[in-house]
């Protein structure tokens, strides 16, 4: 009796962890995106933009990023942000809107770059949103899982 | 003690009024405030007065002579790429950066086209930032805004835009800083009217505030560069937008005969 009890809420346990889905990630921003930037060999492509500019990029509604990184490049569409946040789904619309209106740029002057914004990585989980321009689109992918314990 | 207490006021404002009498700083001002001007022993008493509106956009007059140019700096975005391509003062200074999102000056860097070969060669990245914090020109002209045009609100941007017209102060008091208002091109991606129209209101009105408070000119370019339907003339451009070579050389007549002459603004009175 008393195994099955402790099997049950061994199961009912293992049930919530899989179906919890979304959960914190650990670590700053400012280290997740060095970290990414690194991974993905992007040291010489992106550089980093000032904190108190990038809510004038991304226009987040107000209170919901209390911490960020963003680096950038200049020519190419690369780029890289990790946004904390109170609400990802309003995060992660902002980032999106912000690729739309790079994109609407890059179409004009490097349209060779669009794909890239295209194929955007953008992962979230319930506090952190991070965004990922980059030629290499897969392990981009893999990275942001990695940071964000997925 | 009260009669004493007034007997006492009456002398500290007969002493206060004295000394501002004897430092000569009783100016009444016209329009607008003196202009800080550097302290010369040799002009003691003297006044800068400057009258010139600075509500206003710069209005006509007769063309520049060529050697203004000598001493003025173009820079801004694409639009202002024009002058570079197809301008015909080749004694300006022309530096812009395609695509330039004001809030990133200091990280995007100049297009190679404006390199020398050396810079090419030695891989130097030079922002507009970088330009604009060294230049010793009189005269410097700012083009931005166009990359922004979507956003929902100008207020960071604003802020940007006055560190820089600040910075350009600093490093050159004397500095005549023309800031240039976004004409209305035929049409911006994804950004349809009223729209469009209604953001460029917002930039517009920040790039004045701007300009007011810095008490720096402004230019207008709608006014002469538009069409009956209000937006830039369409032989001006190649894409609605950027100027082709005849609109460039609009352009150019336009900033030619649209300089604030100091000269009928400003006076100096000595006593």
């Amino acid at each position: 009796m008393l195994k099955k009890l402790v099997s049950s809420i061994a199961a009912v346990i293992l049930l919530l962890g899989c179906g919890g889905g979304e959960k914190s990630a650990s670590g700053n921003p400012k280290d997740m995106t060095a970290e990414i930037i690194k991974d993905l060999s992007l040291t010489d492509k992106v550089s980093e933009v000032e904190d108190r500019v990038i809510p004038g990029l991304f226009f987040f509604e107000q209170d919901t990023v209390s911490e960020s990184s963003f680096y950038a490049a200049d020519k190419l569409a690369d780029c890289v942000g990790v946004f904390r946040t109170s609400n990802p789904e309003s995060c992660e619309k902002c980032v999106r809107t912000y690729l739309e209106t790079r994109k609407a740029q890059l179409e004009m002057y490097a349209p060779s770059e669009v794909f890239k914004v295209d194929n955007a990585v953008i992962a979230s989980t319930d506090d952190t949103v991070v965004m990922i321009v980059c030629d290499d689109l897969e392990s981009a992918g893999k990275e942001a899982k990695k940071l964000l314990g997925q | 003690m009260m009669i004493c207490l007034n007997s006492l006021k009456r002398k500290a404002i007969s002493l206060l009024s004295a000394a501002v009498l004897l430092s000569g700083n009783t100016a009444v001002m016209a329009e607008g405030e003196a202009t800080p001007e550097p302290e010369d022993p040799g002009n003691y008493g003297c006044r800068v007065i400057d009258s010139y509106d600075y509500t206003t956009p710069v209005g006509w007059s007769d063309a520049i002579e060529e050697s203004y140019y000598d001493d003025s700096l173009f820079a801004g975005d694409s639009r202002m790429g024009s002058l570079f391509l197809y301008g015909t003062h080749e004694n300006a200074e022309v530096r812009y950066v395609t695509s330039l999102n004001l809030l990133m000056i200091d990280n995007m860097t100049l297009d190679e086209e404006e390199l020398t070969e050396e810079q090419i060669e030695n891989e130097e990245e030079i922002t507009l930032m970088d330009v604009l914090r060294e230049t010793t020109k009189a005269n410097v002209y700012l083009l931005f805004g166009i990359n922004e045009i979507r956003n929902p609100n100008f207020d960071l941007f604003g802020e940007k835009l006055d560190e820089i017209v600040a910075m350009l102060r600093e490093n050159n008091p004397a500095v005549d800083v023309y800031i240039i208002l976004a004409y209305h091109p035929d049409e911006i991606t994804n950004l349809p009217e009223p729209d469009l129209s209604e953001h460029l209101l917002m930039l517009n009105t920040k790039l004045i505030e701007v300009a007011q408070k810095n008490h720096v000119y402004y230019l207008n370019l709608d006014d002469g560069l538009n069409d009956a339907e209000g937006t830039v003339i369409d032989e001006y451009t190649w894409d609605g937008l950027h100027f082709n070579v005849e609109g460039t050389h609009a352009f150019e007549d336009y900033l030619a005969t649209h300089v604030a002459r100091r000269e009928v603004y400003v006076k100096e009175t000595c006593e």
